[in-house]
């Protein structure tokens, strides 16, 4: 399936000469580190210990009674620091330790990512530069005031649209200057090899957790298991249990914005074109003169034009359905699920449960859903712009 | 040795019409290599003067074929100057990228892809092969031996020498000895080597001169552009021939 950092035409390392030997002492880093016992046991203790894992597999009675299925909500938002983004984070932090390397590096979208940098660069006492849009600062001004008071310095990046591509382009561009002194911890399965495949394992503990509270909760496998998709941390985390198992139908669920008709979503599979950016050949929301197209989405973790090179592989051959849900869906669905289960989903989240409450199911129906994290980040940006439709 | 430089003007910045009769000023200054940039929403090799400029220039919703069309009568009236694409790979595959390398490949006698490494060499070089338009090859002073000795192999045009690691027109990037990375390429390479990235005064160039074929300004050029210094501009393009 995958060589040299390629998932069927999907992926590779298209990058500035100057990351050449960085992303290979990273790539050699990594493939010593997943082999030494020591570096999985600390990995262990941080999932168990600092992050509150395993996360429950949660019956969403309500939803599910209303709906005739059975819904279960994987519990990431109930990870230290409120979303599965610490997973990830962690894992390369103690990466980059390891290499000798003190200064931590990230894109930041709605700021999970961030604030997961900046907690474990703070936990390992490392020093942390975070890059985000300056859209997104506005929208994610609470998050924004986290990292800062974990130690981190937040860089406003104000251009293009000021949005997560930008925080990204910027961050690899400080990386470019930097190429010795910082660790680019890359928060979704994007960017050149090996970081998809890095993002994907250690996210993989989503999945396989889920996969063996499945068969220890209701004896076996689910029907479908369906995640949110920006870049596709989140949906890779927990789809990599179940790709083997072909009777698990796998659903990931892109921002749609406004509306396919618009110029206003986020759909890159949907609607994309295969190209290179960011390090990675991917599906892209470009022009037709291959100049990247500025995205929209309500939930500004999937404000981002490309999607992880394993998605666009799994999208071609067939194995992952991918679909898509408007900002309205999601406020509907947001609303529904506080209301319903007293849990307040991430507006990222709350994409995959809008995908449910639109679709149609067989009575009995087993449905794991990836709550990829917490909804308080965005109070600010609802009260403020859908005060009616939430209240 | 004798050093050319290699000014670099961005098509459609500020205007179409402007890029252009900043490439002949060029020419009438004495430049024989140029380098024509095509602007990209998201280079990330380089720094704000570019990044701003690219903005700019995508403002004039410029084309790959709407390049070829205006350079054509600069190609027709100056065959002899040697003219490189600067560009990301994106807008090269966007149309197809066989149909735009071989179109390209009229009036460019070179292409530099930042974001097209040797990694990436497997994927698509042939096809530049196939239509003799040669990648240029991005040699950073870190670059590992190896790496060069393949890039060198694969060189053709020229080989750009990134003289930091940072991006373009840098004021923080780290400045490298360049003796041991040229000292590589000669054992590998005879053609020219042109430096750049982060050159931008005459004291630079005055450094640099003598050590490599050619200088490439870029950033320094666009500031100068932006202010209407052309006198300026004429100056550094032609100091080194005096």
């Amino acid at each position: 399936m995958k060589s040299n950092g390629y998932y069927g035409e999907y992926g590779g390392k298209f990058m500035p000469e100057t990351l050449a030997g960085p992303l290979e002492n990273v790539e050699k880093a990594y493939r010593q580190a997943m082999k030494d016992p020591d570096f999985l046991e600390d990995l262990n203790k941080d999932h168990k210990f600092f992050i509150g894992r395993e996360t429950p597999l949660y019956y969403a009675q309500n939803l599910s009674q209303e709906l005739g299925i059975h819904l279960y909500f994987k519990r990431e938002d109930l990870c230290h620091t409120g979303a599965h983004k610490i997973n990830n984070a962690i894992g390369q932090a103690r990466l980059a330790k390891r290499m000798g390397i003190d200064h931590l590096i990230a894109e930041t979208g709605a700021g999970q990512h961030g604030i997961a940098t900046a907690t474990a660069a703070a936990k390992l006492g490392m020093k942390c530069t975070v890059f985000m849009g300056f859209s997104d600062i506005k929208r994610q001004a609470h998050n924004v005031d986290r990292m800062r008071m974990l130690g981190a310095t937040v860089i406003a990046v104000e251009k293009g649209s000021n949005v997560l591509k930008d925080a990204t382009s910027e961050a690899l561009r400080y990386w470019v200057s930097h190429p010795t002194s910082c660790f680019y911890v890359i928060g979704s399965a994007i960017g050149p090899a090996p970081y998809p495949e890095m993002v994907r394992n250690f996210q993989s503990i989503i999945g396989t957790e889920a996969r063996k509270q499945c068969l220890n909760q209701f004896g076996t496998l689910p029907d479908e298991v369906i995640a949110c998709i920006g870049g596709g941390s989140n949906a890779i985390g927990i789809f990599s249990a179940f790709i083997e198992d072909t009777s698990v139908k796998l659903t990931g669920v892109e921002a749609a914005g406004k509306g396919l008709h618009t110029d206003f979503h986020a759909a890159t599979i949907t609607s994309g074109k295969v190209g290179v950016f960011h390090g990675s050949k991917m599906y892209l929301l470009q022009d037709e003169n291959g100049q990247i197209k500025e995205t929209h989405s309500i939930s500004a973790g999937l404000d981002y034009p490309g999607v992880g090179p394993e998605h666009c592989y799994l999208n071609d051959i067939k194995r992952v359905d991918y679909r898509s849900v408007t900002d309205k869906e999601v406020i509907e669905a947001f609303r529904k699920t506080v209301r319903s289960e007293g849990i307040i989903p991430a507006l990222e989240s709350a994409h995959a449960i809008a995908h449910v409450l639109k679709s149609t199911y067989p009575k009995g129906y087993t449905i794991v859903l990836n709550l990829s994290g917490r909804g308080d980040k965005d109070l600010d940006q609802l009260l403020r712009e859908h005060k009616e439709e939430v209240l | 040795m004798k050093t050319i430089v290699m000014p670099y003007a961005l098509y459609g910045y500020p205007t179409k019409m402007e890029s252009l009769s900043l490439i002949r000023r060029f020419i009438h200054s004495g430049a024989t290599r140029i380098e024509i940039g095509f602007p990209f929403s998201d280079p990330v090799a380089d720094g704000e003067t570019l990044q701003k400029a690219n903005q700019l220039a995508l403002k004039n919703h410029p084309t790959i074929q709407e390049l070829l069309v205006d350079i054509s009568s600069i190609k027709r009236d100056h065959p002899q100057v040697k003219l490189t694409l600067m560009t990301y790979l994106n807008p090269i595959l966007a149309g197809g990228i066989d149909k735009t390398v071989g179109s390209l490949s009229t009036h460019f006698s070179s292409i530099v892809i930042p974001d097209l490494p040797l990694e990436a060499y497997e994927s698509y070089l042939s096809i530049f092969k196939e239509h003799s338009l040669p990648v240029v090859p991005l040699i950073t002073p870190d670059t590992s031996e190896s790496r060069i000795k393949e890039y060198c192999e694969q060189a053709d045009d020229f080989i750009y020498l990134v003289t930091v690691n940072g991006i373009t027109g840098t004021t923080t990037g780290t400045k490298k000895d360049l003796q041991p990375v040229l000292k590589k390429i000669r054992t590998h390479y005879q053609g020219p080597i042109i430096a750049g990235f982060g050159i931008k005064s005459k004291k630079d160039i005055a450094n640099l001169s003598g050590t490599v074929d050619g200088i490439i300004i870029a950033s320094e050029i666009l500031r100068l552009q932006a202010n209407g210094d052309f006198k300026e501009i004429e100056a550094l393009v032609s100091p080194l021939r005096k």
